[in-house]
């Protein structure tokens, strides 16, 4: 039970106007409003983000699962290098109560900077993220697009190594630049409708522990807030599904092979 | 019949999950309970917020809206205001989980042209308007006697409404409306 002021029993029409009135507001609203979603995991550079390294191997491909408080994120993807790595993922990212669905193209590159025990890791990370929808979000007949640029730093270490399993821990934080784009319908732009975009910047910071067994197979359990969003709540771009602060929950899964002699680190 | 809340703390966010229990009692004898819930979705601070119960529909030309009633009830749902020339209606659901998901089923009703969200707004001037701490419970009413418990709010032209709200401390909070 809480405490309420004041009650009201009232049988008007809701929504603060009348049908006639409710057609042309939406634009602005929403075009303000979703100017930023794009999922954005922890930092995945190899070791740094508590995944096996390619040190021994030359690929890995990880899937996981994101939990946002309004949304959950699904995502697959192949990494591939050495010291030098490059990564590609997929993925989609949901919220049921919104009815709608992103799916994520990711692209990221970095490295693995280890001291010469490679006990610690120095991970510099660039990625670039794409994200196509939601479509028709809250039947506006408007469909947004998400990019995300961020350039990132990730520190990991070997807490615990014997010859069957190796338990990483890794943290990061990235500084991200969100744009997004808000296109409307075909029909809407012959009416006069046009697109607009917006960007803001925001930073990422994650922490993960990555199980790794036979130096082959990770499991890694992940936290990650954003944060650091400016101005107005209606007037700034977040990512899809999140919120500023919100603790996302995150667990994955990684397997390496191909190649090269394997190792955990 | 819509029931709303203000809670005494703006800053205070009902979770998607809670309900506040009122009582609707009539003069004629009706009595029964409702939910207050989150009035504006979706729950998250940032973004736009669109009423959790509401949403309009707006037919195809030579299609009146009352011809979709029977889908519309099949979701929980009943015309909150109908246009005259019958080509538009308000809706609420009364079990508002997965409005947006109706809203949009909706538009393969017979004869729908479209559907829209109900966004509310206030004058920047107003102060304190739509918190996102306000409640609501949309309530069905019809008219006829009174059938107590059914979950329906029976009334008779003359009766007085009451909505009673039992507060933390167990003062109660009430407010009465006459039936035209």
């Amino acid at each position: 039970m809480w405490p309420i002021a004041s009650l009201a029993a009232n049988c008007l029409m809701r929504g603060g106007r009348s049908p006639s009135q409710m057609r042309p507001i939406h634009v602005l609203l929403v075009g303000l409003s979703l100017l930023g979603e794009l999922p954005a995991g922890p930092l995945r550079a190899q070791v740094c983000a508590a995944f096996p390294s390619l040190r021994q191997s030359r690929f890995r491909a990880t899937g996981g699962v994101e939990s946002y408080r309004y949304a959950t994120k699904l995502a697959v993807s192949a990494t591939s290098g050495r010291t030098l790595f490059g990564t590609i993922g997929v993925g989609r990212t949901r919220d049921g109560e919104l009815d709608a669905s992103t799916f994520d193209i990711r692209l990221e590159t970095g490295a693995d900077i280890a001291d010469h025990e490679r006990q610690l890791f120095l991970c510099p990370v660039v990625a670039v993220s794409v994200s196509l929808g939601p479509n028709d979000f809250l039947l506006e007949q408007n469909d947004y697009r998400y990019v995300d640029r961020a350039i990132g730093l990730g520190v990991a270490a070997v807490a615990v190594q014997s010859s069957r399993i190796a338990v990483l821990v890794a943290g990061g934080v990235r500084a991200a630049r969100l744009t997004v784009t808000y296109l409307p319908s075909a029909e809407k732009r012959s009416s006069g409708s046009l697109g607009q975009s917006q960007s803001d910047n925001y930073w990422l910071a994650g922490l993960a522990v990555g199980i790794v067994v036979k130096g082959v197979v990770a499991i890694r359990p992940s936290v990650s807030v954003p944060f650091g969003f400016p101005g107005e709540p209606s007037a700034l771009a977040v990512p899809f599904g999140r919120e500023e602060g919100e603790i996302s929950l995150g667990i994955g899964v990684a397997i390496v092979f191909g190649g090269r002699n394997r190792g955990i680190r | 019949m819509y029931v709303d809340g203000y809670p005494a703390d703006t800053a205070f966010r009902l979770k998607s999950n809670q309900r506040l229990p009122v009582e609707i009692t009539t003069t004629s004898g009706d009595r029964e309970t409702a939910g207050l819930r989150r009035y504006l979705c979706p729950p998250r601070e940032r973004g736009p917020h669109f009423s959790c119960f509401d949403f309009l529909i707006v037919m195809q030309a030579g299609f009146d809206v009352r011809s979709v009633a029977g889908q519309l009830a099949a979701v929980g749902g009943r015309f909150n205001l109908v246009s005259s020339s019958g080509t538009m209606a308000g809706v609420v659901l009364f079990s508002p989980d997965d409005l947006v998901r109706h809203a949009r089923d909706a538009r393969s009703w017979l004869g729908v042209a479209y559907t829209e969200l109900s966004f509310p707004f206030c004058a920047e001037w107003a102060p304190g308007c739509l918190s996102l701490s306000q409640l609501a419970a949309p309530v069905p009413v019809d008219s006829g006697a009174a059938v107590p418990g059914d979950g329906i709010v029976q009334v008779r032209s003359g009766d007085t409404v009451v909505v009673a709200y039992r507060q933390p401390g167990g003062q109660l909070l009430d407010a009465r409306r006459a039936v035209p």
